[in-house]
């Protein structure tokens, strides 16, 4: 039996408590509970635990093993210093949302059956909107909806695809899936918090758009989520595998043209999460280590950006690298770590993407065509150029006019801790394997063979990028990508729906109550019908409108109920209508 | 600023090659891991790929930033 | 056997009270409400009795006047009664303790009247709830709807119209049901739903019985709104006064279904509905274009107590596939959304009652700045959006898990769409609302100032006596939800009618 909570609700339950603190009291507030829940994560013991009956099914709420606690280390410790470099938001209701987020994070990392999965999964969704909210610009909130549109989106695929599984089976444990159409729909669900190509738009969309510091924690824990579960449910599936060597360039090709410095960094997280599924897809031993080590260690430099072009953004208020530049003398600690983040993403010796990326590919070559290997070690190259456009473009290149300082202190700490896991972790990676899932890492990260080839790589690449900085350099446009096809449609039905459907409504109602009129006049004096049927035809039409109008009298402007109401007699006639053929389809019978 | 990086980066080609060439293998485990510089030959030839993809993808997919409004 | 006198207490201590209330207000009008507010608890009290009684005892019979039936009128309670019967009796106090600031604002020389109109409608619905005899139900049937004419014309431009519609369209309504009373009376000689249900399975054949479901399904389908024989309800509950609506939304239509449940599944055996005429069928395609029509055009509303009205249209839509569907998951889903369903509703129109009295407008578009001035009562919007939308733990979600089931039990793969695609659609409606409260920059312009004499008690927030019950409700949303599952081996899984 586990003595400790599942850390899930300790998040949960301290988020309400966070509008009593304020100002100091409530930032050291705000740390000592993830504290909390890293202690509490170290007294977790293996196994099952926590199991509620309910509505006849077993809730399991702590299902502990190496898998999950790997995650919910990272998530705790990542999570605490994304807190430290947010100790300056003064918005009560972001703080709580991004507990409220967190916590439901770690509540789907040890869940062990899936009704408990999806309501954590759902307070996932429902809790990290606001963080793209709260930023009230209105490209935020627009975006925001279409987050969170696509979100409930893929929670009531994910809900079919459950119901469906019960159905089928019975048993809501968590478990590796086989195919069927309840795996897929569970496998959409999944996909789309994992950005699985084409369920992804979402993610360039609303990341780069959330507030300075929601977007640090967004960049958290949604996708790493998704992997997590995917690592549960579909381990050692090839469609996975290949659709990570898919992610892997898909996102790298499309962070190369973007402008937007958050917006590129959210393409680069589809990329990374190809690399962590493509590990996880092949299913071995070394592949899953893999996949989960990428995690973790994406997870810090990953944030570690964020983090920076954070800052970048909070001290200059641009967001653009058309419109950076120079940066490196007035803001050297967010460079430097920036660097340090470049470094470690591409994969350079000495950082810890060096570790993860090489045990991927060797995973990746053990089992499957080599085309896969081939995708994913394009993407590094692609990955290595688009940080040098990054890091140049954001910090080196010559920009008059822009002058900033230094970010505050937390937001300092805060990266510099991140940097220096990364190097730590490149440099003495057995810190790394030992929370890895398969206990035993087979595994030697420093070959000659892999430190020279990344080193050639690099440097020719390189090469190419000074040679024709042209092609790479930033412009001021948007790329389209798979969410065109979404927003245009929904466009047109939304159009649709209002005028030609709406126009077709009120034909109908108007023909119908016609002929309700014509009934009430042929009843009133059938002899004299061929004389009043002349008539009637000449002042109906406009009768009619004055009428619907002088009731009520409120005009709005785009939907005024007066126009589309219907007259009583028409709702008498489709009653009487209805009782007509519900009669007739007895007598039939 | 450029110059300098395109002296390192330099060094740091033909270094890398040398030591391709030196330094000890593991065995190859497909085809053309054997050849010594395959690296540096996948470096260049992805990132050439990448330019051309980039501008090719960009001459259709890039709107004017208020395209959606 | 007359066990308890607590079926024949809910009825009578309501209907005298209305009456009393009338007398009081006369002597001392300051004593009218409390007097009100006393009975309902009364009413509260006895039906959680009933429900105590039939948890530990089964069904509870009650003969009126120690007639026996099936001459006398027989008021039988099972779990379905008694279930149905709490539900409308908690929320008629809550609701009742809720309107008395928007009656003391808007008519004040007529509170009396209100009082006692509100307490003719309780009783009618409680007593439509308790007895077991088709022609009773007919009675109480007609004393809650025009209780309900009453009061809806009480509200603000355009309600006396829409109350006239309300009335036509309600008194077809109640004559299809009266009709079909009458038929079944001809063709056995019983009124008593017990007896019926016996002596019609012999019957099933003859075509006076057909014609008799027939009018019986029509007849409350009216009542309850279902899609096409919704039209009245927007209009009438839109222009209603807000605590008039908070009490009919959630009750009426639920009742209504209750109603229609008896009928398809007690005094009709449930092999007829399904088997012997496609009922069953029928009305869950009817609830499938409810729920559509519902949602899509809650879409173009301007006015959050409309949109409200017609998402009110996609629930009953809910409901009735649950009873469409007939099986197990679908039934337990339309029961626990009866409940789940009557509060949200309440919950919401109590809601938009504590904003019109605030004093600002129904438009979404003038919401600016709405959370900052009544933070609980839009965090209890928030919940009940949640509850609507079917995100866990929110009771709203435990109902929709059950009909899902059902569909799929049914193997009616467009249900299952509709039911999901339904929750989107609230999203995105609910979900704008909150973006109006809380995040819209507030515009300095077009700040709405809230009427002055208002704004004295607790600044901005709803009054007390409205911001108790919809905290009460908010709670209940979320406790109901976890409780979902006691609830449902408590008492639910013993209201399913037999056979499922």
């Amino acid at each position: 039996m586990i003595r400790s909570i599942p850390p899930a609700f300790i998040f949960i339950l301290g988020a309400f408590f966070i509008p009593l603190f304020r100002g100091r009291a409530k930032q050291l507030y705000l740390l000592f509970v993830n504290a909390f829940v890293l202690i509490d994560l170290s007294l977790l013991e293996a196994g099952t635990g926590w199991v509620i009956q309910f509505l006849g099914y077993d809730l399991i709420f702590a299902e502990v093993d190496r898998l999950s606690l790997a995650i919910a280390y990272i998530f705790a410790v990542i999570g605490f210093l994304a807190i430290l470099y947010s100790l300056q938001n003064k918005q009560t209701g972001e703080q709580m949302a991004a507990f409220l987020y967190m916590g439901s994070s770690l509540g789907v990392v040890f869940s062990g059956d899936y009704l408990s999965l999806f309501i954590f999964w759902e307070i996932m969704a429902f809790a990290s909107v606001f963080l793209i909210w709260y930023r009230r610009e209105k490209a935020s909130l627009d975006a925001g909806f279409r987050y969170l549109f696509m979100h409930i989106f893929g929670g009531c695929c994910l809900l079919t695809g459950i119901l469906l599984h019960i159905t089928s089976t019975g048993s809501l444990k968590v478990e590796p899936l086989t195919n069927s159409w309840s795996s897929l729909f569970i496998l959409v669900g999944f996909g789309l918090n994992t950005a699985l190509i084409p369920l992804h738009t979402w993610l360039p969309d609303a990341y780069p758009l959330g507030t300075i510091t929601g977007s640090v924690f967004l960049s958290i824990f949604t996708t790493k989520t998704g992997v997590y579960t995917l690592a549960r449910c579909f381990s050692g599936n090839e469609f996975i595998a290949i659709m990570g060597g898919v992610m892997a360039v898909y996102g790298v090709v499309f962070a190369l043209l973007q402008n937007d410095i958050r917006k590129l960094i959210s393409y680069h997280i589809i990329s990374q999460v190809g690399y962590m599924i493509a590990g996880i897809g092949v299913g071995t031993e070394l592949g899953v280590n893999g996949g989960v080590a990428h995690l973790i260690n994406n997870l810090l430099y990953k944030t570690l950006l964020f983090m920076c072009t954070g800052s970048v953004i909070y001290m200059t208020g641009r967001s653009k690298l058309t419109e950076l530049g120079g940066l490196a003398k007035q803001m050297p600690v967010t460079c430097i770590t920036c660097l340090v983040a470049s470094f470690s993403i591409s994969g350079a010796p000495g950082f810890n993407g060096f570790v993860s990326k090489g045990m991927v590919l060797a995973s990746v070559l053990e089992v499957h065509p080599p085309f896969l290997e081939l995708l994913l070690r394009f993407a590094s190259v692609g990955t290595f150029l688009s940080f040098i456009k990054l890091s140049y473009f954001t910090f080196f290149e010559k920009n008059e006019k822009i002058r900033a300082k230094e970010v505050p202190w937390n937001m300092q700490v805060a990266m510099i801790v991140i940097a220096l896991l990364c190097i730590l972790i490149g440099m003495a990676p057995k810190v790394l394997f030992h929370i890895l899932p398969y206990a035993s890492v087979d595994y030697h990260a420093y070959t000659s063979s892999h430190f020279i080839g990344v080193l050639q790589l690099f440097s020719f690449a390189g090469l190419v990028f000074v040679f024709a900085k042209k092609t790479f350099s930033p412009h001021q446009w948007i790329i389209l990508d798979v969410d065109y096809f979404y927003r245009m449609t929904l466009r047109w039905v939304a159009w649709l729906c209002m005028g030609p459907l709406n126009d077709l409504r009120r034909r109908i109602q108007n023909s119908l109550s016609r002929s309700v009129r014509f009934l009430i006049y042929l009843s009133k004096d059938p002899l004299s019908l061929p004389e009043r049927s002349a008539e009637y035809r000449q002042w109906n039409r406009e009768d009619e409108v004055s009428a619907l109008e002088s009731i009520g009298g409120k005009k709005e402007r785009r939907y005024n109920e007066n126009i589309y109401r219907k007259p009583m007699g028409v709702g008498v006639l489709l009653a009487i209508l209805f009782l007509f053929f519900y009669g007739i389809i007895y007598f039939l019978k | 600023m450029k110059e300098k990086l395109k002296k390192l980066l330099i060094l740091f080609a033909i270094l890398s090659t040398v030591a391709g060439f030196i330094g000890t293998h593991d065995p190859p485990a497909l085809g053309w891991h054997s050849i010594p510089f395959m690296d540096a030959v996948v470096g260049v030839i992805g990132a050439l790929v990448l330019m051309v993809l980039i501008k090719g993808l960009a001459t259709f997919l890039s709107k004017k930033e208020d395209f959606y409004d | 056997m007359t066990a308890s006198p607590f079926p024949i207490l809910v009825i009578v201590v309501p209907l005298i009270s209305a009456f009393l209330i009338i007398l009081l207000g006369w002597l001392k009008k300051s004593l009218c409400y409390p007097f009100m507010i006393a009975s309902l608890m009364a009413t509260v009290f006895f039906s959680m009795a009933i429900l105590r009684w039939i948890i530990h005892h089964g069904t509870l019979h009650y003969y009126l006047g120690n007639w026996d039936p099936p001459w006398g009128i027989e008021y039988l309670i099972d779990p379905l009664n008694a279930f149905v019967l709490v539900i409308v009796s908690v929320i008629s106090l809550l609701i009742g303790i809720g309107s008395k600031p928007m009656v003391e604002s808007d008519i004040p020389r007529k509170s009396i009247y209100f009082y006692c109109l509100f307490l003719l409608q309780v009783t009618g619905l409680l007593g439509i709830v308790v007895t077991g005899d088709v022609f009773n139900l007919y009675v109480f049937l007609e004393i809650a709807s025009l209780a309900g004419y009453a009061l809806i014309a009480i509200g603000e431009e355009g309600a006396p119209f829409a109350s006239f519609n309300y009335m036509i369209y309600g008194t077809i309504g109640a004559c299809f049901y009266l009709l079909g009373v009458g038929y079944l009376y001809i063709m056995t000689g019983s009124l008593n739903m017990a007896d019926l249900s016996k002596l019609l399975p012999d019957l099933y054949a003859s075509k006076v019985v057909l014609m008799a479901f027939a009018f019986f399904v029509v007849g409350v389908a009216i009542k309850m709104a279902l899609f096409p024989l919704h039209v009245w309800l927007p209009d009438a509950y839109t222009y209603a006064p807000s605590s008039v609506t908070s009490l009919l939304a959630p009750l009426t239509t639920k009742v209504g279904a209750y109603v229609l449940i008896r009928i398809m599944y007690g005094v009709f055996k449930p092999n007829f509905s399904i088997e012997v005429i496609p009922a069953t069928t029928i009305l869950s395609w009817m609830a499938f274009f409810a729920i559509l029509f519902g949602c899509v055009l809650a879409l173009g509303q301007r006015d959050l107590k409309r949109m409200v009205a017609y998402v009110l249209i996609a629930e009953i839509g809910y409901i009735a596939l649950g009873v469409g569907l007939a099986n197990r998951n679908g039934l337990l889903g339309a029961l626990l959304h009866i409940m789940n369903d009557a509060l949200m509703m309440a919950c919401l129109f109590l809601i938009v009652g504590a904003m019109t009295y605030r004093g600002w407008p129904r438009q979404m578009e003038r919401f600016t700045g709405l959370h900052r001035k009544m933070p609980i009562t839009m965090a209890a919007f928030v919940i009940s959006a949640l509850s609507v939308i079917g995100i866990p733990p929110a009771c709203g979600f435990f109902s929709k898990w059950y009909l899902v089931l059902g569909a799929i039990d049914a193997e009616q793969w467009l249900f299952v769409a509709v039911l999901l695609i339904s929750s989107l659609l609230n999203a995105i409606l609910f979900f704008r609302v909150i973006e109006y409260v809380y995040f819209e920059p507030v515009a300095k312009e077009s700040e709405v100032k809230p009427s002055e004499e208002r704004t004295k008690f607790m600044g901005n927030e709803a009054p007390l006596t409205m911001l108790i019950p919809i905290i009460l409700f908010a709670l209940a949303i979320l406790s109901v939800g976890l409780l979902s599952g006691t609830i449902i081996s408590l008492v639910i899984q013993f209201a399913l009618p037999a056979n499922f």
